[in-house]
């Protein structure tokens, strides 16, 4: 009779164990959501998040949207807006980018994506580095765009950069200096267009040959 | 650069007039205090005895053992202790800081001369106004931060209201709340 008690009591604890462990990620969310929402908008977000997960996705990013429209004190049908649209540019950021995609790619394809950049020139850059991190290129062509760039014009640049073999470093310098030109007065565009020769970079997507190979037909020529 | 210099400047005067240099005759008196130090031996099973930290030597067999006891111990706790509110906050800490994430120090810096207060805001910190407020230095606020590797989107809120996004750094597009946020790229060999 005795055993028989223990079993059962032992079987009860190994189910709430298990249930609980199941719970975790769920209630994790939840407990930072409702901590910050009403319920009915912390539950709505909830179930974007949990979509997210089901699908493979960041679901952080879409949390912290949903607080950052708290602390901005938006609507609850904003925030909720806010998270949904983002979750779908999650998904269009993944298609474009790959399986493969680690999370701070997805998330900086969602931004690009956001910023007006096309599908197919974040899949471009992703062929022109597939083993490499793209999260600075899609930063600085997010960048580019939302400081007033044409998306054709910041698109080029950063795909003609990627062939040019320019690194991370060198991008995030070309953004400053065409931050500081903007600043300083210069067209969007056209500070691309000057900063991007400087670099012996051609927009039309293929990279320009170095500045010595250039004017090396012109001797041969002179004679 | 000159206003950067500057800023370092102001903050390492800072630091110095807030921590005080050790005086030159400080690590003699330590070292003789070490020397005057009673060296170590049996005192039996006193106070220290149980509050110093030891190497305990088991064979493996007695370590799995030891496992097996404290796991059955917390299961039968877990099951006697209901699960309130404490519980949840516990969880969620481990999900906000995950073991063994890779973290670098970030120094963010906004001018803002006129400013009571300022706070940094992000996806690092909930975008919590009241996590994070900054260090003024002169007309510079300041604050460093471990932040995860990877992309993240931050602000800076002026005297609890304006938010500004940092003029140095890449800007994200506009988002569903109508402001361009600041983009952080912290480099992490395992997710960048």
């Amino acid at each position: 009779m005795n055993e028989g008690r223990h079993i059962t009591r032992a079987s009860v604890a190994l189910v709430l164990l298990l249930l609980d462990f199941a719970a975790q990620p769920v209630r994790a969310t939840d407990e930072r959501l409702v901590r910050r929402l009403d319920p009915a908008t912390a539950q709505a977000v909830g179930r974007i998040v949990d979509d997210a997960r089901a699908a493979g996705l960041p679901a952080d990013p879409l949390v912290a949207t949903a607080l950052e429209g708290s602390s901005r004190r938006a609507s609850p049908a904003r925030i909720v807006n806010a998270v949904r649209r983002q979750l779908g540019e999650l998904e269009r950021a993944r298609a474009a980018l790959g399986s493969g995609a680690g999370e701070a790619e997805i998330v900086a394809g969602a931004a690009a994506l956001r910023a007006g950049v096309p599908a197919d020139t974040i899949a471009r850059l992703r062929g022109l580095r597939p083993d490499q991190p793209l999260v600075v290129p899609l930063v600085v062509v997010a960048d580019l765009v939302t400081r007033g760039v044409p998306v054709t014009t910041a698109s080029a640049s950063i795909v003609s950069a990627l062939c040019a073999g320019l690194g991370d470093a060198e991008l995030l310098r070309l953004r400053e200096q065409v931050a500081l030109d903007i600043r300083g007065g210069a067209s969007p565009g056209r500070a691309v267009v000057l900063r991007a020769q400087d670099l012996g970079l051609a927009l039309d997507g293929q990279p320009r040959a170095p500045a010595a190979e250039r004017t090396a037909p012109m001797r041969t020529r002179a004679p | 650069m000159a206003d950067v210099d500057e800023r370092i400047a102001a903050e390492v005067a800072w630091i110095y007039r807030t921590h005080p240099r050790p005086e030159a005759a400080a690590r003699e008196r330590l070292m003789e205090r070490i020397r005057e130090a009673r060296p170590p031996g049996r005192r039996g099973l006193g106070p220290t005895w149980w509050l110093r930290p030891r190497a305990i030597s088991l064979p493996p067999l007695a370590w799995a053992a030891s496992a097996l006891v404290l796991v059955a111990l917390g299961g039968s706790l877990m099951w006697l202790a209901p699960l309130g509110p404490g519980a949840q906050n516990a969880s969620t800490a481990v999900t906000t800081a995950p073991a063994g994430e890779s973290r670098r120090l970030v120094r963010f810096a906004v001018q803002a001369p006129g400013a009571r207060r300022v706070a940094l805001v992000g996806d690092f910190n909930g975008w919590d106004p009241q996590a994070s407020p900054m260090r003024r230095v002169g007309g510079t606020w300041l604050l460093s931060l471990p932040v995860s590797g990877g992309r993240h989107v931050y602000a800076f809120v002026v005297d609890g209201e304006r938010w500004l996004s940092d003029p140095a750094a890449p800007l994200a597009p506009e988002d569903e709340f109508g402001f361009r946020k600041s983009v952080l790229v912290v480099r992490d060999p395992e997710s960048l």
